[in-house]
């Protein structure tokens, strides 16, 4: 009986870890760069997570945001690690994707960096390893109050396990009906073309231009 | 247990609340536009990445680069002296001994010297020095005071380039 009683609980709570996910948000805005109830505000909107092809593996996946000068940041945020996760708005495969819609007061804001990291268990223990660029880069951006700004898909992929990018696409007219559905008042999107050679090679746009700067920017 | 609390207070208000620089912050005042793109070289190769990153983080440039500038662009040529001042070796292991709870004094002393230059002639240099004294120990967070002291330095760097008008501005967002 005792035994039998055991045997339950442990089902019970499989049960109960197995059925509850964590859903968390895509988008994280530090607070002084949150605007306020009736404040202005304009929006990012955007989308992150692996690609269909070589997907980078790692359990959370960031693109970091700051207003210039300044050390207040924003993120955009995709996490799969089986407890936690981010909305899957978009699914294909074992690929999905989180579509971000960022409040943000208004100013000027730079792309700055990105961040994967992962957890893996073997036999011998329990490892967790991050990736983001050595050297940032500057990729500005400004947002005026009263405007959604739409920059972009940026679905990750690994040529190695220390060597990742992202790619980004415009699908705006996919993610647009996404993102109106998490902010109901969301003004009108447009698209806004960022000068995404400054973050080679860590962020390619899919149809890339040619460019003849040289960087040495090595991630680690 | 009850003798120890008042020494992990002790130390953590040391730590906390004892870091100082000689460099005053700087509040950078921007325009419209960016300054233009700069090719930043070290003599410090290990530190050169970090210089370049926290140039990046002043807003002021709108790009921050590597290696060698084409002829009509601008160069930085940085100079990098720093010098770490930690206390008498016997001290060190007086706080090994208490598992690093005794905090000890740890002061950095940077100087940075910034050569503008464009086509291959020095615009101007500007040299500064920022003298960082802090106490650590176990819970302590240094790599927050390494950033600042270089900080402080590439923000004063930005406002007087920026002040000094030898490089004209660029129209460089979206």
């Amino acid at each position: 009986m005792k035994h039998g009683f055991f045997h339950a609980s442990m089902l019970v709570l499989i049960a109960l870890l197995g059925g509850c996910t964590i859903t968390e948000s895509s988008s994280w805005v530090s607070q002084p760069l949150s605007p306020e109830q009736g404040q202005p505000r304009a929006y990012l909107v955007g989308a992150v997570g692996p690609d269909e092809l070589m997907p980078a593996t790692a359990q959370n996946q960031r693109l970091l945001f700051r207003q210039r000068g300044s050390e207040q940041g924003a993120a955009a945020i995709w996490i799969d690690n089986g407890i936690r996760q981010t909305p899957k708005d978009i699914q294909k495969g074992r690929a999905s994707a989180s579509v971000f819609v960022m409040p943000l007061k208004p100013g000027e804001y730079e792309l700055y960096d990105f961040q994967f990291f992962s957890i893996s268990s073997t036999g011998y223990g329990t490892y967790s390893s991050s990736l983001q660029a050595r050297e940032k880069f500057v990729v500005p951006m400004r947002l005026e109050a009263g405007k959604a700004y739409y920059i972009g898909e940026y679905r990750s992929r690994c040529l190695t396990s220390s060597a990742c990018l992202f790619i980004q696409r415009d699908r705006m007219a996919r993610d647009e009906s996404i993102a109106r559905a998490r902010v109901t008042h969301l003004p009108d999107l447009q698209y806004l073309p960022l000068q995404l050679e400054r973050a080679k090679p860590f962020i390619l746009p899919e149809r890339a231009e040619t460019q003849t700067q040289t960087k040495d920017r090595s991630s680690q | 247990m009850k003798s120890l609390f008042p020494l992990v207070l002790i130390a953590v208000l040391i730590s906390g609340c004892a870091t100082s620089h000689s460099l005053p912050s700087t509040e950078l005042r921007y325009g419209d536009a960016y300054l233009p793109p700069i090719h930043v070289l070290t003599d410090d190769p290990l530190k050169g990445g970090e210089i370049r990153n926290s140039l990046r983080a002043t807003g002021m440039f709108s790009d921050v680069i590597s290696g060698q500038p084409p002829a009509d662009g601008y160069a930085v040529r940085v100079n990098v002296a720093q010098e770490r001042d930690l206390p008498p070796f016997p001290v060190i292991l007086l706080s090994a001994a208490t598992l690093f709870l005794l905090p000890i004094s740890d002061s950095m002393d940077s100087r940075l010297g910034f050569t503008l230059m464009k086509g291959g002639q020095t615009l101007k240099r500007y040299d500064y020095e920022n003298k960082t004294q802090r106490y650590t120990w176990l819970l302590d967070r240094k790599e927050e005071a390494t950033e600042e002291n270089l900080r402080r330095i590439t923000r004063a760097f930005a406002q007087d380039v920026q002040r000094d008008g030898l490089m004209p501005a660029v129209e460089a967002k979206p």
